[in-house]
């Protein structure tokens, strides 16, 4: 399958500070990919570089085949909803879809206003005057009507209570469901664990962990057992945390084989587990992604 | 793209056209009575309520200044503040065609309104220029055509303020400035120069009854030489016996300058190139507003969000 | 048609969770041969979940013969799981029960019971795949 964002060793800095450094990805088509990290990770810098709001200070993104934000038809292919749902105040409803409608060559107006239909807004309203949820809708009705091919949301769902949340996301998956390509950033873990099938996680300005969401989980285990030195482990087998007691030893490494010592118990890793490990990992000098990271104290 | 840039301004617009339109009225319904006081026997001094009329067209010259900064600077840094600007970047329009579309929607509005304007107030005052200066007063910058190169750069200016500051209040203080800081400099040191100078025979004393603007001038008597006014002066004074009980002092020093052949020889824009200025300065500002609008959308492609 | 829901703090995984509410649907007879399973976007609609999700599932039930997938059309279930299967289960059920019945002898208590189950399900596991 296609990737809908490639970068390579893009690296972004405000003044000197670097807010993302030697990133390089690429994320495949069809998934609903989640972003995770905690606020300053660098998560909404790598959406911005992706919609074309900035541009990398280092190496090269490309959104779709080409470079983000810079042509008519590469715009029409990306829908962008913004931290925090930035709406024209005094426009209704109705204007931002006209706005829609006007600006983009391909606009859907009969499932737009389906969409604001549905979810029970009225179009004569001024966006001012909505709710946090109401306002995500619309936010959303203007990014999918131009039919995009890749829809990107930093944090979306952040400020909404749970049921607007659980509708929200019932949105975008049926709108994966359709074959959007939508890349989601959440520092919420629950959402990404039930929505997401591919997973990038990122911390202090690099990335920690990039994969299928399955591939990870199958390639990651838990091992208990007495307490014992975390290198006397076979060489396919790399430990990404360990902590010990005086007597037990608890290690989560990445395997692809299955792990044949008896005096280990071994358990599945939980998603949430998993992202926590490899945020408290510092990267290894010459890696970004879940390659050969450093043996690191839990806790 | 029109229609946005139209539904985001039109509110403005309104209330732009709505004053523009009462103050014309009443431009126009007091004419008639302007034309009889600066009329043949008129006293030439308006008073009362046409004072203020006056002061209010005279206003006109803010209006560039606020157009700057009511219409240009909030342009960007409302959509900065608001962070709506994440929304306009990433619909299929690119940023330099955004920009100057909602500039080309208000520019059209603004020329619109200061030309009538202009054109009214213009035409309201020509009992007044006919016995005045209209090119080398600050009423050259009411008059004609002029205050639409004001408007287009001051507009530029304020929105290539509003890109780099992209704070409201502290953008529209400095587009105001800025603007001010150019258009009294061309007033003052440049204006001048924009047109060839003529060298005319002036009386020394009373009115020049030129229409023109007198830029420099020297006294010289019969002879062609260079006097100096003052001393001149009190040389006429005792030969012409003008004491303080002479009814006409400046009209009794002009008789008697002119008998004995004493002249200023002065440097001068003459009222005729009235038409000539207003179209040097016109373009002049117009270049101005199309350079400050070409940095202003470089600015806004290479600025970091 | 059925109606999925998903338990976020069971320990089974969301497909497998699916997989078994269909298994348990047929078995009572909620669902019968021939009966359409909801679409992939009808799911995720409801439940929020990823739709590769509900794609593995449906799968999965091919895989197991229980459903059928026909392009453009649906997914349908195939078979009943009540007759065969039940008949050997209610022998393994009887079985169960006596064993139940000499651990608790033993002195298990449930969680004790649980964790033995688990461990030695676990330790056959690893013999399998070794």
């Amino acid at each position: 399958m296609s990737a809908v964002i490639e970068a390579s060793a893009v690296g972004k800095r405000f003044g000197r500070t670097w807010a993302l450094r030697d990133t390089t990805l690429t994320v495949p088509a069809g998934r609903i990919v989640g972003l995770v990290g905690s606020n300053g990770a660098g998560k909404t810098t790598l959406l911005n570089l992706a919609v074309g709001l900035s541009r990398p200070t280092e190496g090269q993104i490309t959104v779709l085949g080409s470079r983000p934000g810079h042509d008519v038809e590469q715009l029409a292919k990306v829908g962008f909803l913004a931290q925090d749902v930035p709406l024209y105040r005094d426009l209704s409803i109705r204007d931002h879809l006209q706005l829609g409608a006007r600006l983009n060559p391909r606009w859907d107006a009969a499932s737009s206003h389906a969409r604001v239909a549905r979810a029970g807004l009225d179009p004569t309203q001024r966006a001012g005057a909505l709710s946090g949820g109401q306002r995500a809708q619309l936010a959303l009705a203007v990014a999918i009507g131009k039919r995009p091919e890749l829809l990107i949301l930093d944090e979306p769902v952040a400020s909404l209570d749970p049921l607007a949340r659980r509708n929200f996301l019932a949105d975008l998956t049926e709108l994966a469901a359709d074959g959007l390509s939508i890349v989601l950033s959440s520092h919420l873990l629950a959402d990404v664990e039930r929505v997401c099938d591919h997973l990038i996680v990122l911390a202090a300005g690099s990335v920690r962990l990039a994969g299928d969401v399955d591939d990870l989980l199958a390639t990651h285990k838990v091992l208990t057992g007495a307490r014992r030195h975390p290198d006397r482990l076979p060489a396919e087998q790399t430990v990404i945390q360990h902590s010990h007691t005086d007597r037990q030893t608890t290690l989560l490494i990445h395997t692809t084989q299955p792990v044949l010592d008896p005096s280990w118990i071994v358990s599945e890793v939980g998603l949430e587990e998993l992202v926590l490990a490899y945020m408290a990992t510092p990267p290894a000098d010459d890696t970004t992604a879940a390659g050969r990271p450093a043996l690191r104290r839990a806790g | 793209m029109i229609w946005l840039a139209w539904r985001q301004f039109r509110a403005q617009a309104a209330v732009a056209v709505a004053a523009a339109v009462v103050v014309a009225a009443a431009l126009v319904a007091t004419r008639q009575h302007v034309v009889d006081v600066y009329g043949d026997g008129g006293s030439r001094d308006l008073t009362g309520f046409y004072v203020w009329l006056r002061l209010l067209g005279t206003a006109l010259i803010a209006v560039p200044a606020l157009i700057g900064a009511f219409w240009g600077a909030p342009l960007l840094t409302r959509e900065f503040e608001d962070h709506t600007y994440r929304m306009a970047w990433t619909q299929s329009v690119t940023r330099s065609r955004w920009l100057a579309t909602k500039l080309a929607v208000i520019a059209v509005v603004a020329v619109t309104v200061v030309a009538a304007f202009t054109l009214v107030f213009t035409w309201w005052s020509t009992p007044i220029d006919a016995v005045g200066n209209r090119i080398g007063t600050a009423n050259f910058a009411q008059r004609g055509i002029v205050p639409i190169g004001y408007a287009l750069f001051g507009l530029a200016l304020g929105t290539l303020i509003g890109t780099i500051l992209r704070r409201t209040i502290p953008a529209m203080a400095t587009s105001l400035a800025g603007f001010l800081i150019v258009r009294l400099f061309v007033q003052h040191v440049v204006r001048a120069h924009l047109v060839a100078t003529e060298m005319v025979n002036v009386a020394s004393f009373g009115p020049s009854g030129l229409g023109g603007w007198i830029l420099s001038s020297r006294t010289v008597d019969a002879a062609g030489e260079t006097v100096s006014k003052s001393t001149v002066e009190s040389t006429l004074t005792a030969a012409c016996n003008i004491t303080r009980a002479t009814e006409d002092v400046d009209a009794a020093l002009a008789a008697c300058a002119n008998r004995f052949g004493i002249h200023d020889i002065a440097r001068v824009h003459t009222g005729n190139q009235f038409w000539t200025l207003q179209f040097i300065e016109l373009a002049l500002f117009v270049t101005l507003a199309a350079i400050t609008t070409a940095a202003c959308i470089w600015t806004l492609n290479h600025r970091d969000n | 048609m059925i109606e999925f829901r998903i338990d976020s703090t069971s320990g089974m995984s969301p497909y497998r969770q699916l997989v078994h509410q269909v298994r348990q649907a047929v078995l009572l007879g909620v669902l019968r041969e021939g009966d359409q399973l909801p679409t992939v976007k009808e799911v995720v609609a409801k439940v929020a979940i990823n739709p590769n999700t509900v794609l593995k599932a449906y799968r999965e039930l091919e895989f197991e013969g229980l459903a059928e997938g026909r392009p453009g059309v649906g997914t349908f279930v195939t078979r009943a799981l009540a007759d065969s299967s039940f008949a050997a289960h209610a022998t393994l059920r009887k079985d169960l029960g006596g064993w139940l019945i000499k651990a608790r002898r033993a002195g298990l208590d449930d969680e004790s019971i649980a964790a033995l189950f688990e461990s030695t399900v676990r330790s056959r596991a690893n013999e399998g795949a070794a």
